[in-house]
């Protein structure tokens, strides 16, 4: 069951692994993952990070390799930073095309609870790739649902 | 299966949680004058990480090592943020405002930025802040989880008495008002 934001204010926040579920799925043989944004939650737009075995990627908009989906985020005006873009909705990373047959991918994601008046630390995922996974689900399309299966770990 | 995350999961301590609630349930008493303000006295001291937090050394923006003994015998906030945590920063300008006015009766803020140099200096700057800042390492991001932030979230606040009693534990935001009320 989904967690509700209503109790964040009444519980304290979620972790956030409630609050920015991630999962991973193959679409057409292409790698998308899918940080979902709990009610009252945002992310950063200029805080993910995404690295394939290690090498970073640059941003998550650099074209071709890879693309924010969904929406074009809300843009709020940071008094320190300026203009910000964050996402209140789900957002979906995709991965255009994955070649090594064995591949390590690290997602680095940033938020923060409206209602709770809080931001999360920097949660980094790992995923693992393996061989020949792109042709392992009969409809090439095989959701994994990660929620509640990896340690946040905290990178700065 | 054909993508899967490395490794598993910890889950939040239960105890943590707990101790949010009494410190949520404590700042209420406080602000109803259930105990004339003096209602942390009934507390116990600290233990565990917040001991350690008051052991510790952090390194200052001038570079030296300051020890959090540097303010035994104050009413001390201690104000872990980040120049990321956009609550951290809306928050602060109280604490200004507050440590202008309570220095006199003993408070003293102390901030512990879990962020790099450049951008504390940079924000530190502009906001002219009156209290000192050090910088963390992210470890104390695991650390406040057992001082009743469990989720290891920003901003988190200890206020601990002269006597290095726990007065309150905030997850979020931290008003004026309430830091008034402990002195008035």
């Amino acid at each position: 069951m989904m967690p509700v934001a209503g109790s964040a204010a009444a519980d304290g926040p979620l972790p956030v692994d409630e609050a920015f579920p991630v999962t991973a799925s193959f679409v057409g043989g292409k790698l998308a993952l899918q940080v979902d944004v709990m009610p009252g939650h945002y992310l950063y737009r200029d805080r993910f990070e995404f690295r394939v075995d290690g090498k970073d990627v640059g941003p998550v908009v650099m074209p071709k390799l890879n693309k924010l989906a969904q929406d074009k985020g809300k843009v709020k005006n940071d008094p320190t930073f300026g203009k910000t873009t964050v996402f209140e909705k789900a957002v979906v990373l995709e991965l255009m095309s994955v070649a090594a047959t064995k591949t390590e991918l690290e997602l680095v994601f940033q938020g923060c609870s409206a209602v709770a008046g809080i931001c999360y630390p920097p949660a980094k995922r790992l995923f693992s790739l393996v061989a020949g996974a792109k042709n392992s689900s009969p409809n090439g399309l095989q959701p994994t649902s990660l929620k509640n299966q990896f340690k946040p770990q905290v990178s700065q | 299966m054909s993508v899967s995350a490395l490794p598993d999961a910890d889950r939040p301590l239960s105890s943590g949680k707990r101790a949010l609630i009494l410190g949520t349930a404590a700042v209420a008493a406080c602000g109803a004058g259930a105990w004339g303000g003096r209602w942390w006295l009934t507390r116990g001291a600290v233990e565990g990480e917040e001991a350690k937090l008051l052991t510790a050394s952090f390194e200052a923006m001038d570079g030296k090592l300051t020890p959090m003994s540097t303010w035994k015998g104050k009413t001390l906030i201690v104000n872990f943020w980040a120049t990321w945590c956009g609550p951290c920063r809306e928050e602060m300008p109280e604490f200004v405002k507050a440590q202008g006015e309570f220095a006199a009766k003993g408070l003293q803020f102390v901030g512990i930025a879990i962020d790099r140099r450049a951008p504390v200096e940079r924000f530190a700057k502009e906001l002219t802040i009156n209290y000192p800042i050090l910088l963390g390492d992210a470890a104390w991001l695991e650390a406040v989880k057992t001082m009743g932030n469990p989720q290891g979230v920003l901003p988190f606040t200890l206020v601990l008495s002269p006597t290095s009693e726990v007065m309150l534990r905030r997850v979020g935001k931290l008003k004026y008002s309430e830091i008034a009320a402990i002195f008035t």
